[in-house]
């Protein structure tokens, strides 16, 4: 089967094709434009590279976060709207989980390290997620020195370990600065949750059967809605009025 | 027949608005016929806060935008499940103006949903789109036609000639109408929205307790209402016992009569034949009465749009998004949410994508 992945959750946007479950085909661009802008073109792109046409796609993946809200959505709006008009399951992949995946698939050895990947929230906030005991990981999200603490509680003393993504590069200091610490940053290339991770990551559900209708596709915010109405900036952002 | 030219064949078009706080969908054939229109009101969700929260809206839409499609297409006897098939012939979504967040939901979903049919995607202005309800329910409207399109961000009057073709009169310098609505009823603590409980509320009142200012500025078919909204809440202020329900009912006689003046003296200027009330304020009851009593008497047709098809609705998305496909053409894939866009007429270099700054 054929499966078309969608990434928007973090800086960089991109569209991968997984063919049949082997090839992964892959687009990205990081750029200051909306990820809405820039998503279907790439989308297209990937399709003509690979001489498929939609009709040809049997499942869409997308990154669900945690990242950034907007694109978030973006990509899981895009990511419905494919589905429902082609009637094809979705596949739901967190950012964390790609960017673990990434890690692993790109670092030759890494020796028994723990990876803990890292994505930026914004406004002091970062989100990543750790081993819970259980052989499966746990989402969590506050400031880098609740995440230090985490680890340093998760992690056997003197482990490897080894951080990555745009939360991890952002915070390299508060997170990588304790005296007597192994831990270190993963290569910059490791930074977003590459879209051909979130194509494979997709395939391993799809095996398991793990797929959601277009609706059950929800983002993964982790953080509550600011409900802060700011009054003096109103005017211009509801300049499409209320109805 | 599938296929065929948009200007030779029915042409079927698939609507999405999700702009503000109204997730909508709707099926629309050749522009004028509405064969399905589905509006979820995010209302309450907001209404707590007291006016429209951006990222709730935008996580509200995300959340209905499969359903409400969905059921769009079901009414419509269209099955969503059409592979290899085209349920309609394009995909229409507003890309502005409004909330960035909230855009971008039915934007990418669009967007997509044209791709996998392998139709064309038309970005359409939300406020073009308003300019089309009063066609929608009154195909044979005698044109041309001055459109007085009043809601919480714009207020505008605008000459129609013709679908497609069309000129901005006279808009807002400051407060659009409803937006002093809002802000007087937050004043007042009659709640949110603003437009629908000054309405309310003034049916018990005397609209000629007090006088309030009315801004014509002569010579100018613009508007404004930043001085009327500081008269109301500095004579509360000074009079804190006047009754509440004769403040609000003397507050919308005075928006009421600069409208509806402007709005005659515009189809005067214009010669139509008529004159239409479109947006949510085109909902407001004493507006609705007195623009058919004036617009009567002298002599012009009046057309109000149902209630429903003043508020945000996709049936309206998806008559603009014909015209303008028949007129200007198909959107990029590429196409984004344009926030700030204004309104000009298709093929004036005013089309979605680009910023208006006229
Ligand atoms: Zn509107």
């Amino acid at each position: 089967m054929n499966v078309l992945a969608l990434e928007t959750a973090t800086s960089s946007v991109g569209a991968a094709l997984a063919r049949d479950g082997d090839a992964v085909s892959s687009e990205t661009v990081t750029s200051r434009r909306e990820h809405a802008e820039l998503l279907h073109p790439l989308v297209a792109e990937v399709l003509r590279r690979e001489g498929l046409s939609l009709s040809e796609v049997g499942a869409v993946a997308v990154d669900v976060g945690p990242g950034l809200f907007t694109g978030i959505r973006v990509g899981v709006a895009a990511a419905k709207g494919f589905a429902l008009a082609l009637s094809v399951p979705a596949v739901a992949v967190t950012s964390l989980e790609a960017i673990e995946a990434a890690v692993r698939a790109k670092s030759k050895d890494l020796d028994g390290a723990l990876v803990v990947p890292v994505v930026d929230l914004r406004r002091g906030d970062v989100a990543w997620s750790l081993p819970n005991g259980s052989g499966r990981r746990s989402l969590s999200w506050g400031p880098p020195e609740t995440l230090v603490a985490e680890i340093a509680r998760v992690a056997r003393p003197g482990a490897a370990v080894l951080l990555a993504g745009e939360g991890a590069l952002r915070y390299s200091g508060a997170l990588t600065g304790g005296a007597g610490r192994s831990w270190r940053l993963a290569n910059e290339d490791m930074a977003a949750p590459s879209v051909a991770s979130v194509a494979m990551l997709a395939v391993a559900a799809l095996e398991r059967g793990d797929v959601v209708t277009p609706s059950e596709l929800v983002p993964c915010y982790l953080r509550e809605a600011d409900v802060r109405i700011n009054w003096s900036t109103r005017h211009d952002e509801t300049a499409g009025e209320g109805g | 027949m599938r296929g065929a030219s948009l200007r030779d064949e029915a042409s079927r078009l698939l609507a999405i608005e999700t702009s503000c706080d109204e997730t909508a969908a709707a099926v629309v054939d050749e522009g004028r016929r509405v064969v399905s229109s589905v509006v979820s009101s995010q209302m309450d969700l907001h209404a707590r806060y007291g006016g429209v929260v951006p990222e709730i809206a935008s996580r509200a839409h995300t959340e209905l935008i499969v359903p409400v499609v969905t059921e769009a297409l079901a009414l419509a006897g269209l099955d969503s499940a059409g592979r290899g098939e085209r349920p309609v012939e394009a995909v229409a979504a507003t890309t502005g103006p409004g909330l960035v967040g909230a855009l971008l939901v039915g934007v990418s979903a669009a967007k997509a949903i044209a791709m996998a049919w392998g139709v064309p995607f038309v970005a359409v202005n939300h406020l073009e789109g308003h300019l089309y309800a009063s066609l929608l329910e009154e195909p044979d409207l005698e044109l041309p036609v001055v459109v007085l399109l009043v809601s919480g961000g714009h207020t505008l009057l605008v000459r129609m000639d013709a679908p497609g073709r069309y000129e901005v009169l006279g808009r807002t310098r400051d407060d659009a109408a409803g937006e002093a609505f809002d802000k007087v009823a937050r004043f007042l603590g009659l709640g949110y929205p603003g437009g629908p409980a000054v309405d309310r509320v003034s049916a018990h009142g005397d609209a000629g307790a007090f006088a309030f200012p009315r801004a014509f500025l002569e010579g100018s078919l613009d508007f404004s209402f930043s001085g009327l909204k500081t008269a109301v809440v500095r004579y509360v202020r000074a009079h804190p016992s006047v009754a509440t329900e004769d403040v609000a009912a003397s507050f919308q006689e005075a928006v009421v009569d600069v409208l509806v003046e402007k709005t005659l003296s515009a189809a005067r200027q214009a010669r139509a034949a008529g004159i239409c009330l479109a947006g949510g304020v085109a909902a407001n009851s004493s507006l609705r009465a007195r623009a058919t009593e004036s617009a009567e008497a002298e002599g012009f047709r009046v057309f109000l749009p149902s209630r429903a098809m003043c508020t945000d609705n996709a049936a309206m998305i998806g008559a603009a998004g014909y015209f303008r496909l028949r007129d200007v053409g198909a959107s990029g894939w590429d196409a984004g949410a344009e926030p700030g866009l204004g309104l000009s007429p298709p093929g004036r270099g005013g089309a979605p994508g680009r910023r208006d700054t006229s």
